[in-house]
């Protein structure tokens, strides 16, 4: 074992030694929870500014009183939209307007179906709320219009109301900004790849590129020995800046003077299950990017094929939220996707078991032999070894 | 001593037949003798040398190195062999002492003993001042001296050069060659490989002349002479590894030699 300390020591000192990218990877991971976090906290803040501010932006508020009336006694604050209403929902200065044409309250009161307008934009997610409040201020409006028409004509309301809607909504306010608490995830596992990928490249192909790789199997050395040290000095950085991130988070959470609005909990006990499920991802994929890196001929050729890990890996958490995947047992087997699913439980508050944990680690673990096994194959291949640029 | 006995090496090339780098190359090489293979490039020089240090699995034939075989043994092999191989990347971030040092440690050499070690090598080669510096940016001669260092830092028995000369001005050549007189004094096995007359004539105990992955001659320099019934080594060298097209100086036009020589050749190579 003595040749798998000696050249742990020394990708370790060697890669130290790379001082920009091992600076530049450090900040990242240092500054990731804060930025983060501040990011989705002023994101959340605005959210919540707007649905509990119940403004309602009306152009043509003279042709509607009735209506006004209405909005004012559901508690809404209403607002004469500017004239050019709707450049501004175009350039997204106003999230939705309600416009009544001319003739409204005669319409209205000779008991005809009148149109109303609804002006906005709902690529941007921010403007959710206000559409969702004009809107049911008007679904209102138009609900209590038809009842007082019903009861002039002596008919129960409940004859067009056959089903009565009470809204039950069970998620907590945890739950509700836990669709983009995605972010941290993503982040984290992100970070699990970027910390050993300097080394794992440098390791692989930069040792094939710089002619280093043939002298060094002249020595007598088992080739299980060197690929486990090599590897070991990868998963420690990849470990180390991961969890930096994730200490980062914590950290933020528990000491920057920034107001909460993000309904999470992310403390001491979070950073435990977090590291848990990270350190042997990221030893896992430092064994999957040191197997893509060894077919490299250069560094750069060897930086390709791990952006496309990079790439792969990033949108799992996107993916998973976007497309509903459910949390089930099947995705603890799914590498990156099991983690990421055991970091959104954590984050959202859900129970998590044994099973959470020990099944991604004995993925891991399969999965860093498999690649370890392969790596030390092709290490003994000419076209590898000699196959030089 | 290393034995090579009808090493063979053919290379699988996709949809086409197989590429015969190395075809049948025996020779032995003694201890306190400077061997040395000669042949033009492609000659299957480097190959064979990368199958007597374990790199590359032989297509057929054997090797050993004082009595190890080089399948079966290959750990005892590499650790009784010092190689500077065809590829001598340094480690750039790492200073000349602990890319020196590295290899000594994984050949288990620690302590004083390997610091000891690396100042007498840096010493005899001249190299000294160098140890401390980061090996980015060393010149070749710079960066040839310590892959020398680093491949005989186990004081190995054995030493295989291959090319050691390519690249190099003249000063860090004559020291090169210095050193390899002082392995031979030393009473090492050295082999050497090169494609220039004038180096292994200056050198060799012992000279084996490749070309097309075969041995075509082998011996001293006067019995290169002889069988070759030429006045000059350059002119044997020409002859005996039938490169008569890339010798605009050769003044003769010898017929297939190969085929003339071999029966002689084979001779020389089983003394």
């Amino acid at each position: 074992m003595n040749a798998f300390r000696t050249i742990f020591k020394k990708e370790l000192v060697d890669s130290v030694r790379d001082r920009r990218t091992i600076a530049m990877i450090m900040v990242a991971s240092i500054l990731t929870g804060p930025l983060v976090l501040m990011m989705l906290n002023s994101f959340v803040a605005k959210l919540t500014d707007k649905a509990e501010a119940k403004k309602v932006q009306v152009s043509g508020m003279q042709h509607a009183p009735t209506a006004i009336n209405f909005f004012q006694r559901q508690g809404a604050e209403v607002i004469a939209a500017p004239d050019d209403y709707l450049q501004k929902v175009k350039d997204g200065k106003l999230d939705a307007v309600v416009v009544f044409k001319a003739g409204f309250e005669d319409q209205l009161r000779a008991g005809k179906q009148v149109a109303v307008e609804m002006v906005f934009d709902d690529s941007r997610s921010e403007a959710g709320p206000s559409i969702g409040l004009a809107r049911s201020l008007l679904n209102g409006f138009g609900r209590e219009q038809g009842v007082l028409r019903l009861m002039a004509r002596g008919v129960s309301p409940d004859v067009t109301n056959a089903v009565k809607v009470e809204n039950i909504n069970v998620s907590t306010p945890k739950q509700r900004a836990a669709m983009l608490l995605f972010f941290i995830p993503m982040t984290t596992l992100i970070l699990c790849i970027t910390g050993g990928m300097a080394v794992a490249i440098d390791s692989t192909a930069g040792e094939r590129e710089r002619g280093s790789l043939e002298p060094l199997l002249l020595n007598p050395v088992k080739l299980t020995e060197l690929i486990l040290g090599k590897w070991s000095a990868v998963s420690l950085y990849a470990s180390v800046v991961v969890l930096l991130a994730i200490l980062g988070y914590v950290l933020t959470l528990l000491y920057m003077p920034i107001k909460l609005e993000l309904p999470i909990s992310f403390g001491w006990q979070q950073f435990g299950l977090f590291s848990l499920i990270a350190v042997p991802l990221a030893a896992m994929l430092g064994a999957v990017l040191m197997l893509i890196a060894t077919f490299g001929r250069s560094y750069k050729e060897a930086q390709t094929y791990a952006s496309y890990v990079i790439t792969v890996v990033s949108f799992v958490p996107a993916i998973a939220i976007f497309g509903s995947v459910k949390d089930a047992f099947w995705q603890l087997l799914v590498p990156v996707l099991g983690a990421n699913m055991v970091f959104m439980r954590v984050l959202r508050g859900d129970a998590v078991g044994l099973e959470h944990f020990a099944v991604p680690l004995a993925v891991s673990t399969v999965v860093t032999v498999v690649c370890l096994t392969v790596i030390s194959r092709l290490l003994r291949k000419e076209e590898i070894v000699f196959g030089r640029t | 001593m290393i034995e090579a006995k009808n090493l063979s090496k053919h290379f699988k090339v996709k949809g086409k037949p197989d590429k015969v780098a190395v075809a049948d190359v025996s020779f032995t090489a003694r201890d306190g003798q400077v061997t040395g293979l000669l042949g033009p490039n492609g000659a299957g020089k480097t190959t064979t040398l990368r199958m007597l240090s374990t790199l590359i699995e032989p297509t057929g034939g054997a090797g050993r190195v004082d009595g190890k075989d080089i399948r079966a043994d290959a750990m005892a092999v590499k650790a009784a062999i010092g190689v500077l191989s065809d590829a001598r990347g340094l480690y750039t971030r790492l200073t000349a002492r602990e890319n020196i040092r590295y290899y000594g440690e994984l050949r288990g050499i620690t302590g004083a003993t390997l610091e000891a070690r690396i100042e007498k090598l840096a010493a005899l080669i001249d190299m000294t001042e160098l140890l401390d510096r980061r090996t980015d940016g060393f010149s070749q001669g710079e960066r040839m001296k310590v892959a020398i260092a680093r491949a005989l830092i186990h004081e190995p028995k054995n030493v295989i050069l291959d090319e050691p000369t390519n690249g190099l001005d003249v000063m860090t050549t004559r020291s090169l060659r210095e050193l390899i007189r002082k392995l031979r004094e030393e009473g090492k096995c050295v082999v050497f490989s090169s494609h220039i007359m004038q180096e292994v004539s200056a050198l060799c105990d012992d000279i084996v002349i490749v070309s097309q992955g075969r041995v075509v001659a082998q011996g001293d320099a006067q019995h290169l002479l002889e069988i070759s019934g030429k006045a000059s080594l350059e002119e044997a060298f020409v002859h005996l590894s039938g490169e008569t097209d890339h010798a605009p100086t050769s003044p003769t036009s010898p017929t297939s030699p190969a085929s003339t020589l071999s029966p002689t050749a084979n001779q020389g190579m089983m003394q």
